[in-house]
């Protein structure tokens, strides 16, 4: 635990701004508990996440460390997203926590392919939680990515 | 009587020995099965039916047989008011057979329509109770976020009043949906209840009247000139109408939002066009539009319930009618009313 911060990138793909704020803030005291910053990039929907995702892999850019995706959203829907994602090879080894208003498609989410899911409103401590745990699970023997420079 | 009946010239009587066993096992069968509890289906009953009739018919059979054995010579004397007894009787069981089956059978099986219509309602209950949670839960869940974001950012002495502003507008929005969900809500509830009390309405009156209802003038709301007069109940078409041109003004971006309702005539039906110039609908929702709760659009510039549509659908159901929505050329969707006439609709 130097100085410098560990900046991890989280991709949050939420198409209410009302619930974007919340949740930026829960990943604010949840940096504050992780003891790390979190740069997040917002996407209204999975084709647009999905446009973000393939141009960072073909760029050579920076792709997200996690990715919160919420489960109803227009156009392309959280399980509809993990569908198309889980077929890349690259980007469906990124931990995706699904945001949910309830735990009835719980079960779906998971056999399509999430590491764990949260019931909103997100808790900082929660999140800073269900963070940390994925985080450390993917930096010991889960996955280098590509564009990760150590 | 017993030496007439066992005596071998006289026919009858060993016949009627016949018959009375015959009457015996017949009603002896269906007892047996009634005794026994089976649960009576149709079949059964016009097993039992028929075996009753044929008991009975045997029975008094058998009954003039052994009085044409025991009047002897007489018979000719004391037949006749017999055999019109016999024929009384089997009018009185064919009577009771045709309550039974008739009027009685067909109380059961309203019985059964009952308790299937009030499990289909039971049914659709389930899903309305389960999809008004979801939507539900989400602005409940925003509130909640909002106000222990709040709580925090007080305690800890970091709450602008801006934020603060912010915050504030985010739940009264939230708690606005709300209200607009739950008005929406009952009044597609009372809709299930509703029953239709169907006269001739005039299509073009019930769209004059939304236009003014709802402060239009010619150019946002065009309507045709003539008249369609349909058999449905006045308020469900004024309901009906008022949510098509509602929807197709408020998913609209366009710099003057128009309504345009045109007719098309057929033998025994009509199609009521509702055409809009607004975002319209992009092809694989055409079909899940209709549900109630399905809220395709989740931008927030357009507020919507997810009940209108449903509630559509369900009017123009309960009048034997249909509804397709489709995209228009050059923008904007058009839904399609398909409604029943009276004969060739009239001009």
């Amino acid at each position: 635990m130097g100085k410098g911060k560990k900046t991890m990138r989280v991709l949050l793909v939420e198409d209410t701004q009302s619930q974007v704020i919340l949740i930026k803030k829960a990943l604010e005291r949840a940096a504050r508990l992780n003891g790390c910053d979190y740069d997040t990039t917002t996407k209204a929907n999975g084709v647009e996440a999905l446009e973000y995702l393939e141009a960072e892999l073909a760029g050579g850019g920076k792709l997200p460390h996690y990715i919160l995706l919420d489960l109803f959203m227009p156009k392309m829907t959280g399980l509809e997203f993990l569908e198309v994602i889980k077929e890349i090879e690259v980007l469906k080894r990124i931990p995706i926590i699904m945001l949910t208003t309830s735990e009835d498609e719980v079960n779906e989410a998971y056999d399509a392919g999430i590491s764990a899911y949260m019931v909103k409103p997100l808790g900082g401590g929660q999140l800073a939680q269900e963070l940390g745990s994925i985080g450390h699970f993917m930096s010991s023997d889960f996955v280098r990515l590509p564009s990760e420079t150590t | 009587m017993l030496t007439y009946l066992l005596d071998i010239p006289q026919i009858f009587g060993l016949f009627s020995v016949i018959r009375v066993i015959i009457f015996a096992v017949t009603i002896w069968g269906p007892y047996k099965v009634w005794k026994m509890g089976i649960k009576m289906t149709k079949g059964l009953w016009l097993l039992i039916g028929a075996f009753a009739f044929f008991a009975l018919d045997n029975f008094m059979t058998a009954l003039i047989g052994i009085l044409n054995a025991s009047v002897g010579q007489y018979r000719d004397l004391y037949i006749g008011p017999y055999m019109e007894l016999r024929i009384y009787i089997s009018i009185g069981v064919g009577f009771g057979l045709y309550l039974i089956f008739f009027k009685w059978w067909p109380w059961r099986l309203s019985h059964i329509k009952a308790q299937e219509k009030l499990e289909r309602v039971l049914q659709d209950m389930k899903y309305l109770t389960s999809a008004s949670s979801h939507q539900i839960r989400g602005p409940l869940g925003t509130i909640q976020g909002y106000i222990s974001l709040l709580e925090v950012e007080a305690l800890e002495g970091d709450l602008g009043v801006e934020d603060m502003q912010e915050y504030f507008s985010f739940i009264d929005y939230e708690v606005k949906r709300l209200r607009a969900l739950v008005d929406k809500f009952s009044e597609y509830v009372k809709l299930e209840s509703l029953t239709a009390n169907k006269t001739d309405v005039d299509i073009t009156h019930v769209i004059m009247d939304i236009r003014d209802s709802l402060g239009l003038d010619d150019f946002a709301l065009s309507i045709p000139h003539d008249s369609l007069v349909v058999l449905a109940d006045e308020q469900h078409m004024h309901a009906l109408f008022q949510n098509l041109v509602e929807n197709g003004l408020k998913f609209n971006e366009s710099a003057t939002p128009t309504v345009m309702v045109s007719y098309e005539r057929h033998e025994g039906w009509a199609k009521i066009n509702v055409a809009d110039n607004g975002i319209g609908v992009e092809p694989e929702y055409l079909e899940r539009i209709f549900n109630v709760f399905e809220r395709l659009n989740k931008d927030d510039r357009f507020t919507g319930s997810g009940v209108g549509l449903a509630m559509v659908k369900k009017i123009v159901e309960a009048h034997d009618g249909s509804i397709k929505a489709y995209p228009q050329e050059g923008g904007g969707s058009v839904f399609s009313v398909c409604l029943p006439v009276l004969g060739v609709s009239n001009g």
